[in-house]
């Protein structure tokens, strides 16, 4: 028997190419429309919004799953909203 | 690491020596956070000292300095000490009556010579501060932002700030590598005098940004014939909106003056002073503030007051 799996709605939020704060402001506007326990993936290649984005997400009680460097310079952050 | 940097040597040792008394492994702070956390609707038009010290070096940040006395003046100071990196701007250069009885704040192909000169097109957040309490700075936001370009911040507390708190500054003037700006004008971000006349009963709350000795009509201007103000006006002196330290006041002690003038949020809201400078202040606190729909009277006073067919109230 195969368990069923919940899919998860993922939104990309393509930020590179944007110096801060807009990052955190498309992110804060792409978790605004969706409903808890969707997730959001944020590509970001502009550094202080490595730190700015996920530290807006803890502060706002949202679960930051992962933040990984994709790149030479960019990041993919992956957030649950809560 | 950053790309694109082009900054001097000189602006290079400054941020090596910030790196090395900042936290391992931090890149600092984005043009308004702090504002975020003091609960502003659009923190990322409000930067403190702090968040522009650490993009020092940064190329994607354009500082803009402004100073209140004119030239030669108003450029002595700037050479005298200015934050590492800045260009320096007249802000006279940023109104023109003629322009803005037309429509706009300044004739669309000088914004674009003027701004393309500083160095500033689509990739740059600006950065303006002067030593007037934020007026001209925000003149600049204003005016940055009627052309299309929203990248930009006042500095809380400009170079007076700067300077008390000790951080460096540089009497170079920096090498700009002129950019193509593209002026893109926002019709909405503005109003004329014929559109106020024929709506002066319409949706919304005018806001006269002058003392209240100019909104009563009781001082000595010779260039304006006319004395008091618009009908219907509410006196919010630009001045009140900053602290003695030249800083923004808090969002609930902002939010509470716009209040006092009958604007809710949601209410569109028209500024206007003298000649447009003030207002455009007032428009940036409103902005601030989260007010969606803020207009600036850009002819303000000195195009009102001397038309004689334009109603006055004391």
């Amino acid at each position: 028997m195969m368990e069923k799996v919940r899919a998860v709605a993922v939104t990309l939020v393509d930020a590179r190419g944007e110096i801060c704060p807009y990052p955190l402001i498309m992110t804060q506007r792409a978790m605004t429309a969706r409903a808890p326990g969707e997730r959001l993936k944020v590509l970001v290649d502009y550094p202080m919004s490595v730190e700015d984005i996920p530290r807006w997400a803890e502060g706002a009680g949202h679960r930051v799953l992962r933040v990984e460097k994709i790149g030479n310079a960019e990041w993919e952050i992956e957030i649950e909203k809560v | 690491m950053r790309s694109g940097h082009r900054a001097p040597v000189s602006l290079a040792l400054v941020a090596a020596a910030l790196l090395l008394v900042w936290p391992a492994g931090a890149f600092g702070q984005c043009w308004g956070q702090q504002a975020a956390q003091e609960k502003f609707a659009n923190p990322q038009l409000l930067a403190q000292t702090q968040e522009v010290a650490d993009h020092l070096g940064d190329a994607k940040q354009r500082l803009v300095d402004l100073r209140l006395k004119p030239d030669p003046e108003g450029r002595d100071a700037y050479l005298k000490g200015h934050i590492p990196g800045a260009v320096y701007l007249a802000w006279r250069e940023l109104d023109n009556v003629p322009a803005n009885r037309q429509g706009f704040p300044i004739p669309p192909a000088k914004a674009e010579a003027l701004f393309g000169k500083l160095g500033i097109d689509g990739t740059v957040h600006v950065v303006a501060y002067d030593d007037a309490g934020g007026l001209l700075a925000a003149r600049l936001v204003y005016v940055l932002n009627f052309f299309g370009h929203t990248r930009a911040s006042v500095l809380n507390g400009g170079i007076t700030k700067w300077t008390k708190e000790g951080r460096p500054l540089a009497t170079d003037v920096p090498a700009v590598q002129p950019r193509k700006f593209v002026a893109r004008p926002n019709p909405d971000l503005i109003v004329t005098a014929d559109w106020l006349k024929q709506n002066l009963k319409g949706n919304f709350v005018l806001v006269d940004s002058r003392t209240p000795e100019e909104y009563a009509g009781t001082n000595e201007d010779p260039d304006i014939q006319g004395k008091g103000h618009i009908p219907g006006a509410a006196n919010l002196n630009w001045a009140s909106t900053i602290t003695e330290e030249k800083t923004f006041k808090s969002a609930q002690d902002l939010k509470k003056l716009f209040a006092e003038t009958g604007a809710k949020p949601g209410t569109p809201v028209i500024t206007y002073c003298r000649t447009g400078v003030r207002a455009a202040h007032n428009w940036f606190v409103g902005k601030l503030l989260g007010y969606g729909d803020v207009r600036n009277y850009d002819g303000s006073w000195i195009d009102w007051g001397n038309d004689p067919a334009a109603p006055v109230e004391r």
